[in-house]
């Protein structure tokens, strides 16, 4: 193994395997956001200009119908700040909620405060608790880091879905440059939306048929929507300022907003899942990736995020909390849970999967310029 | 003929879908000569106590809703705020509800509520079984369904009472008089226990 080394520009480390260095020991994360995505995103006039062209395109669309494009809420700051400027350009969204079991306090009241005020629509899809249960003990029993994708595959895929039943031709995303510019590392989190490693994974440690589970493929959602059925996902937040911080005291101060303490904790999951289950388990911190596209976007300092790494995501009464509450739901004793965590680490590439498809994917976009930075 | 009142309010396609799966006909209106062959009637309801029952107003129903649940006495069932409709009152707003039951809607206690953040109460939850026979058969004794709201339905006699949840207190989630049902949680969108409810509803 090659000593431990940081990147001297964000927070990025060899415990991303596959980080690579120049000459200043500034990492490939900052190079890519600094020669392939800084130059071509915009969120001063032109940026405001390609918005409102791209509003006048999506209210053309939805003519005649109730809506005209569909946010898919979280309760988290992206989606809710996306919610908010939508209304602003004069939008007509559906906003879609996914609920699958994991919501905090704080998700269900930034949800309810915002649709309430900004009077909107909010349709609820609920995914099936008992295949929901079953396939994220699969994911534990699999021994992956990626666990969360049972999660984050059953958004998507309901989400894509609606729109298509529906014929709404726009989904709005709140993905942006602005906090997400670096990406988890594939290794850290493999693509979540491969339909073929989420049954291969369920196919061998599932205990039930997953009936009601809504899946997706990259050819469908990547393909067959946006060529043939013409449904278009855009992500607004590339396009106007967005400065995080900006935006939580506007939510707060507008819509009586909560915030939580850090990026995807809206979900009870997610907060167990990335605060406590990938570091103890793998070394994969999240928060390195998050706080470095708070660096390079000049949101934070790179000694705030070092200051704020060296203590963990949740302390340890909070775990302990935590951890009693995931055994619980998922209907296993802590001792089970326990015992995942002791297996051995396990990878994407022990199980099926569309990798190859994906990297392929990628290559195209990005050659294509559809795609600015992106995983690797 | 199963009848879904379909007044703008509430997710009338969920419900309809769910029959159709279970291939057992149901149709949808929109008017009061659609209700006149209805065997059963489903009144759903989201969103706040007065805007529904303006909307129920508007849509010209009422009179033939009133006199199908009242009169001819069809099995009725009200979900989520539908459910509340059907109480006298409600603390979330001043119009009249449809009386159907000797109850008012209430609000849930926040001071009484243990997490951070309080309303609405939304997600899943146990719902336990005064009765296990009528809309609440075969259920079984682990059924849990999903909640979306912040008042509860309070019936004076507690005979009405069909089924409870506990969020803060115990509340009568699932309630009866008579043909008349009311079910605060949505059984369209709780899955296995949802379509069993459902099944149980139109077997009344």
């Amino acid at each position: 193994m090659s000593p431990y080394k940081i990147c001297s520009n964000c927070v990025m480390d060899t415990t991303d395997s596959r980080i690579t260095f120049d000459s200043k020991g500034v990492c490939d994360h900052c190079r890519t956001f600094f020669d392939k995505v800084k130059p071509h995103w915009h969120t001063d006039e032109r940026g405001e200009r390609e918005l409102r062209a791209m509003v006048q395109e999506i209210k053309a669309s939805g003519k005649g119908k109730d809506f005209d494009c569909i946010i898919g809420m979280s309760g988290g700051i992206d989606s809710s700040y996306l919610t908010y400027i939508a209304t602003e350009f004069g939008l007509r969204p559906l906003v879609f909620h996914v609920d699958a079991g994991w919501n905090s306090q704080e998700a269900v009241n930034n949800i309810e405060k915002l649709i309430d005020k900004l009077g909107l629509d909010l349709y609820t899809e609920v995914i099936d608790w008992e295949e929901m249960r079953d396939l994220q003990l699969a994911y534990f029993k699999s021994g992956v880091p990626h666990i969360d994708s049972p999660q984050d595959h059953a958004f998507f895929a309901t989400m894509y879905k609606f729109a298509e039943q529906h014929d709404i031709k726009y989904i709005l995303t709140g993905a942006n440059l602005s906090t997400e510019c670096i990406r988890n590392p594939i290794e850290w989190m493999y693509y979540q939306s491969d339909a073929i490693q989420l049954k291969d994974i369920h196919a061998r440690f599932g205990s039930k048929p997953l009936v009601n589970f809504p899946t997706t493929s990259i050819l469908r959602h990547k393909i067959w929507l946006p060529y043939v059925k013409g449904i278009r996902v855009v992500r607004p937040l590339n396009l106007v300022p967005y400065d995080k911080a900006a935006a939580v005291k506007l939510l707060v101060d507008k819509f009586g907003w909560q915030p939580y303490p850090q990026k995807h904790f809206e979900s009870r999951f997610t907060r167990f899942y990335e605060g406590y289950w990938l570091p103890k388990k793998f070394g994969f911190d999240t928060r390195k990736v998050q706080f470095s596209s708070l660096i390079v976007t000049g949101q934070m300092t790179r000694e705030e995020a070092l200051e704020k790494l060296k203590t963990p995501a949740l302390d340890d009464a909070t775990v302990r909390q935590e951890f009693e509450y995931v055994a619980n739901k998922l209907g296993i004793s802590t001792a089970e849970l326990q015992s995942y965590m002791d297996a051995p680490n396990k990878t994407y590439r022990d199980y099926k999967s569309q990798e190859t498809f994906y990297l392929l994917g990628a290559r195209v976009m990005k050659a294509l310029g559809l795609e600015l930075g992106g995983k690797r | 003929m199963i009848t879904i009142v379909d007044y703008g309010v509430g997710n009338v396609q969920a419900l309809a879908n769910i029959y159709k799966r279970l291939e057992i006909p149901c149709v949808q209106a929109r008017n009061a000569a659609d209700l006149a062959g209805a065997s059963h009637v489903i009144l759903p309801g989201v969103g706040a106590f007065d805007w529904a029952m303006a909307r129920l107003q508007a849509s010209g129903m009422r009179e033939a809703l009133d006199d199908l649940v009242q009169v001819r006495r069809v099995p009725a069932l009200g979900i989520c705020v539908g459910m509340q409709m059907m109480a006298s009152g409600s603390d979330e707003g001043q119009l009249p509800g449809l009386g159907w039951f000797d109850a008012r809607v209430r609000r849930f206690d926040e001071s009484k509520i243990q997490s951070r953040t309080h309303l609405p109460h939304m997600g899943w939850n146990d719902v336990e079984p005064v009765r296990t026979d009528g809309l609440m058969q075969e259920l079984g004794s682990g059924a849990r369904f999903y909640f979306l709201h912040s008042y509860y339905f309070a019936p004076n006699d507690p005979a009405d009472v069909l089924a409870t949840t506990v969020y803060s207190e115990r509340f009568a989630c699932a309630v009866q008089r008579g043909n008349v049902h009311g079910a605060q949680f949505h059984p369209e969108k709780s899955h296995g226990w949802g379509i069993q409810l459902l099944k149980n509803f139109a077997g009344l």
